[in-house]
């Protein structure tokens, strides 16, 4: 009987140390300022739009100098960021630091490429798309099959939900002879058929060698990345740039980035802030000049520019994050269980503890405990005193109600 | 002894039993003819498409029916032993309370398995027709919580109706409800896929809550 008790008292407790924390969240939390920076070209500094407290509207201004600038000077500070907007108005310069300056320029070679935690950390079902590249239509087309990385590749056709086998062999046989060794690790493609070219896949195989794979003229194209020893690549995004000059971005187990680009797939680092593909955010907005790095973690955001085409650092800084009001929760609340994330779409138990001084609280609350039990006559229960010292009012109130 | 105890929760429950059985394949039909208008419509490269790249899953539908045949077997089984204590009738069979009360549990949650099992078996034989091991081992991963929800709630149920006060069935209700959502948190398809053995685990913890009130109900604790 004793035990079903703690039983009931123990699951009532982290029912409350999950639900309690985030009622208390659901009416405290406030958004925190997102800051947009963009480094300008014209003034060789970072620039921002944020919410002026004093003034109770956006500002517009350069941050190393502090000065404020209207929406119509902001626009031609920053002409990469704005390009339509200068273009449209004949207000764009002929050229930048003796960069010719033209729509055709500015939109191949500017992108925004973006990687949340939640891209990485998901459920996802391995089967791939591979779109023939070179069908010599301008539209691509969905192949017809999908294919699975395991022991073997097979491409399986969707209808029929049958193996093709005659393609399967035909691009097993070219896996072998490339020396690529299964299972895959992971692969990463844009399966999407709104895109101006294809590059199909590039696949980390069980020895961390890179491969990019293709559908040529129906044929498989598969090729090994040339791979210095130091990297070993952990996580691949790709991407297919208007100007065609990369493939594709690799996260190495060192927390560094690179990029495998379309001069016979040589890697070049990018130089970025301190990044954990887990658990920060990235951000990358391109542009023919300069390629703004912007990693937001918990110390803040961390911008950086660097020269387009030699990847050097132009400039970096550090808005650092605001406190947003002070969390009295950790005082009273011991822990905080939590099943969800934003970095990742797992559902998973995640325990945040609170300050040690919560401590106090939970020997104030043991006593009381101990207080009301002499008050109801109860005899003395010790496991139950344990238990609220650990868990504090948590075990407090599920204690009070299943006691008896 | 048993059997004749097994024999009066089958005659207080059959035709609930057969009804949930009967309109989980009515569901399952339902969805079927769905999803074959799907397939006709746009084809299945398209569904594996949507399913594999945008995170689609195509038995959303399903979601609740486990949940309210749990709840509903609990109140058919159980709310006829409370009115006017008839459990009481029970209790002084001659077998060990513990032996009564788990007996009853026991058939409950064998009946739902039953329904459950065969329920999930029609929808992956369906599937196996359709869709590659990859996907229906994504679509085990997306309605096994569900289905636990549904035992879970059936133990939960069976708890607050044995409860001999209405004050205890409040917060055993409250418990119920926190309990319940955590096989909800998300419909990203295999979202519970890292903890799917946790979960699985859940009414196996709560089953003995049933007989904790019987045993309150035994000291004399009432209203």
């Amino acid at each position: 009987m004793k035990n079903i008790k703690y039983l009931i008292i123990i699951l009532g407790s982290l029912l409350l140390a999950w639900l309690l924390p985030k009622s208390y969240h659901l009416v405290t939390d406030i958004a925190s300022p997102n800051i947009f920076t963009y480094y300008s070209s014209i003034d060789k500094a970072f620039c921002a739009i944020e919410f002026d407290e004093k003034e109770g509207h956006l500002i517009r201004k350069n941050i190393k100098t502090n000065r404020v600038y209207s929406e119509l000077e902001f626009d031609s500070i920053l002409p990469m960021f704005y390009s339509t907007q200068l273009f449209a108005d004949g207000r764009m310069p002929k050229s930048i630091d003796g960069i010719d300056i033209n729509p055709r320029i500015v939109n191949s070679k500017k992108f925004f490429f973006r990687v949340k935690p939640a891209d990485k950390n998901k459920p996802h079902i391995p089967l791939y798309t591979l779109f023939e590249s070179m069908s010599g239509r301008v539209r691509i087309e969905m192949p017809g099959d999908v294919f699975r990385l395991r022991d073997k590749i097979e491409f399986i056709n969707p209808e029929t939900n049958e193996i093709n086998t005659e393609k399967s062999e035909k691009f097993n046989h070219h896996f072998v002879k490339r020396g690529f060794q299964f299972p895959a690790k992971m692969a990463a493609g844009n399966p999407s058929t709104r895109k101006a070219y294809d590059e199909g896949y590039f696949i980390i195989d069980n020895m961390n060698q890179i491969f990019h794979l293709k559908m040529v003229n129906s044929m498989p194209f598969l090729k090994k990345v040339p791979l210095p020893s130091e990297i070993v690549p952990e996580y691949i995004l790709t991407m297919e740039p208007d100007d065609r000059s990369f493939y594709a971005f690799v996260f190495d187990a060192n927390k560094k980035l690179h990029l495998i680009t379309t001069d016979s797939y040589k890697l070049q680092e990018i130089p970025t802030p301190n990044y954990d593909v887990d658990r920060d955010q990235m951000m990358i907005m391109a542009n023919p000049l300069y390629w703004n790095v912007n990693v937001v973690s918990s110390r803040g955001k961390e911008v950086m520019a660097l020269h387009a085409d030699t990847k050097e650092i132009a400039d970096r800084t550090l808005i650092e994050g605001q406190a947003v009001g002070t969390n009295y929760s950790k005082y009273f609340l011991p822990f905080a269980v939590g099943f969800t994330s934003g970095n990742t779409k797992y559902i998973k138990p995640i325990i945040h503890f609170g300050s040690y001084l919560v401590l106090v609280t939970n020997f104030l609350l043991a006593l009381i405990f101990v207080f009301i039990i002499r008050y109801r006559k109860q005899e003395f229960q010790f496991i139950p005193v344990v238990w609220i010292a650990c868990t504090g009012i948590y075990g407090f109130i599920t204690s009070l109600i299943f006691n008896r | 002894m048993t059997n004749a105890l097994l024999f009066k929760e089958w005659k207080k429950t059959k035709w609930f039993a057969i009804g949930a059985f009967a309109v989980g394949l009515a569901l399952l039909a339902y969805i079927f003819l769905k999803l074959g208008r799907s397939f006709r419509l746009v084809g299945l490269e398209h569904l594996w498409d949507v399913i594999v790249n945008r995170d689609q899953f195509l038995f959303r539908d399903l979601k609740y029916f486990p949940l309210a045949t749990g709840f509903c077997l609990a109140l058919a089984q159980f709310v006829p032993e409370m009115i006017q204590k008839r459990i009481k009738l029970s209790l002084h069979l001659p077998l060990p309370n513990k032996k009564i009360v788990f007996s009853m549990l026991g058939f409950g949650l064998l009946a739902l398995t039953i329904i459950f099992v065969l329920h999930v078996a029609i929808v992956l034989a369906f599937a196996g027709i359709y869709f590659p091991k990859e996907i229906i081992s994504s679509i085990i991963y997306t309605i096994l919580p569900w289905y636990v929800a549904g035992i879970t709630a059936y133990t939960f149920m069976s708890w607050i109706c044995l409860e001999p006060t209405w004050k205890r069935r409040i917060f055993n209700a409250l418990i119920m409800f926190g309990t319940l959502q955590l096989c909800f948190l998300t419909d990203f398809p295999g979202a519970y896929g890292l903890i799917i053995l946790a979960v699985l685990l859940i009414p196996f913890y709560v089953l003995p809550f049933g007989y904790f009130s019987v045993q309150r109900l035994k000291v004399g604790i009432q209203d």
